[in-house]
């Protein structure tokens, strides 16, 4: 297949029709393009995605990467994976979480009180840029210990950092301005980490920075390979929170009958945010590079060393696991979407995005339920998408 | 103790086989199996851990 850019802004505006052109030549399709399998069907990219020793993650072709390499998002072996996620499996789990819903609820409350004013002066407000954007990245900053009169700087260098989804990887060099500023920001980012871990030796504390660098595993490692996870916290889990916020408002905002429904019923909300990932996902595709021999996808020949895309979101509308897959329905049987992935490399913090997009929508539906959109919703990525601005009013 | 499991939710993090290998297994596509709905007592601990640890909530224990 020619003629589809991941990165042109028709794509980043409405995939969708681009998804179905590529599902219709097939489950496995060759793009030209990007020189790829594309992969649509959600049972083979559940397969893929189970089969870490085959389809690996570390090497995905030439050019800079936003993850380092002791990053463990960035690892193919198993076992060394496994112990660096291992530190902060427990701090991630439903019941460590449950702690922090006073924190989520405050800094939900503290950001959604500046919107507020402005919103009930008759104004319109960007809930993208007031709300959205900085609620999980003033979480993670939280979790890992960063103090409070610090945690406005970090959360502006995550920002920039997630600038960088926007910017074809071919880009990531100098003569690009916003690749400049993430760069800059990325590299401030490691040196505040890097002091931070260098205190927390001393003066150990209950945060994320302080549990891996008292772990055994962490014993075991540079300040680099520990600050390399750490920021992969700030960079994995504050874009994607923000962005799947950012399309719960558009979604709900453009659908006053689910909002109405949401208001009246609040147990409704969980399957509903689930919902509008699968319907809209944040995280478009995910890549997978062949190792270890040819390969059989379900007839279609893989040749070793060859790299794929498994396009998690046209797994979402597959039509074999989702009946009527175009339709947004909340009352829709809840069953997994691949939005967070799937095996080794599922998303870590998908308990705590689900905490802080529940609190956060609850937080909206008890104190503006009668937002609306106010304007034109523009999105500039495929690969990582969400709302560029949401301006809402209220009515 | 009587186990059950919703394996529609399950994203295949593998907390639960790998925290308790004789309760749960895995299918070909990575998806959650329940090897034994009421394990013996010396095998409780880890399955409440499981349940714990899996990010899907697809675990649920009964005990009376």
């Amino acid at each position: 297949m020619r003629g589809i850019d991941l990165y042109s802004p028709e794509a980043a505006q409405d995939p969708w029709p681009f998804v179905e052109q590529v599902r219709e030549q097939g489950p496995v399709v060759w793009l030209d393009d990007v020189r790829r399998w594309a992969v649509t069907s959600d049972k083979l990219s559940r397969r893929i995605l189970m089969n870490f020793e085959r389809f690996t993650v570390e090497d995905q072709g030439k050019g800079p990467r936003l993850f380092g390499p002791e990053a463990f998002i960035s690892m193919d072996d198993k076992d060394r994976h496994d112990a660096l996620r291992g530190v902060w499996s427990v701090a991630f789990q439903r019941a460590s979480l449950e702690a922090l819903r006073g924190v989520i609820t405050d800094v939900a409350d503290r950001l959604l009180d500046e919107a507020e004013a402005p919103l009930r002066d008759g104004e319109s407000v960007d809930a993208m840029a007031t709300v959205c954007r900085d609620l999980p990245a003033y979480v993670i900053a939280y979790m890992l210990g960063v103090p409070a009169q610090m945690r406005p700087k970090v959360v502006e260098w995550s920002d920039k950092m997630g600038a960088v989804a926007t910017i074809p990887p071919g880009q990531w060099r100098g003569d690009n301005p916003k690749w400049v500023e993430a760069k800059g920001a990325l590299d401030a980012l490691a040196d505040y980490l890097m002091e931070q871990i260098a205190y927390r030796r001393g003066h150990p504390g209950e945060d994320l920075i302080s549990q891996i660098v008292h772990s055994d595993v962490g014993r075991g490692l540079s300040d680099l390979a520990i600050m390399e996870n750490s920021r992969q916290l700030l960079f994995a889990g504050n874009e994607t929170t923000a962005k799947w916020l950012g399309h719960c408002m558009v979604v709900f905002g453009r659908r006053p009958d689910v909002l109405a429904e949401l208001c009246a019923d609040r147990s409704l909300v969980p399957n509903a945010i689930e919902e509008v990932m699968r319907w809209e996902p944040v995280v478009g595709l995910t890549f997978r590079t062949l190792r270890g021999g040819d390969f059989d996808l379900e007839g279609t020949p893989i040749k070793d060393g060859q790299r794929l895309l498994v396009l998690t979101a046209a797994a979402g509308r597959d039509p074999e696991r989702w009946p009527d897959p175009g339709r947004f329905d909340i009352h829709r049987e809840l069953k997994a979407n691949l939005g967070f992935g799937y095996g080794m490399h599922s998303c870590l913090g998908v308990t705590l995005a689900r905490l802080e997009t529940q609190i956060t929508i609850g937080r909206v539906l008890d104190r503006i339920p009668n937002f609306a959109l106010a304007g034109d919703v523009t999105y500039s990525s495929f690969v990582l998408r969400g709302p560029d601005v949401v301006p809402v009013r209220l009515n | 103790m009587r186990i059950s499991i919703e394996p529609s939710k399950c994203i295949a993090s593998g907390a639960c086989w790998q925290t308790a290998p004789k309760v749960f297994g895995q299918d070909e596509e990575g998806v959650v199996t329940l090897l034994t709905p009421q394990p013996p007592r010396d095998l409780w601990v880890q399955a409440r851990d499981a349940a714990i640890g899996c990010p899907a909530a697809v675990i649920t224990i009964e005990e009376d």
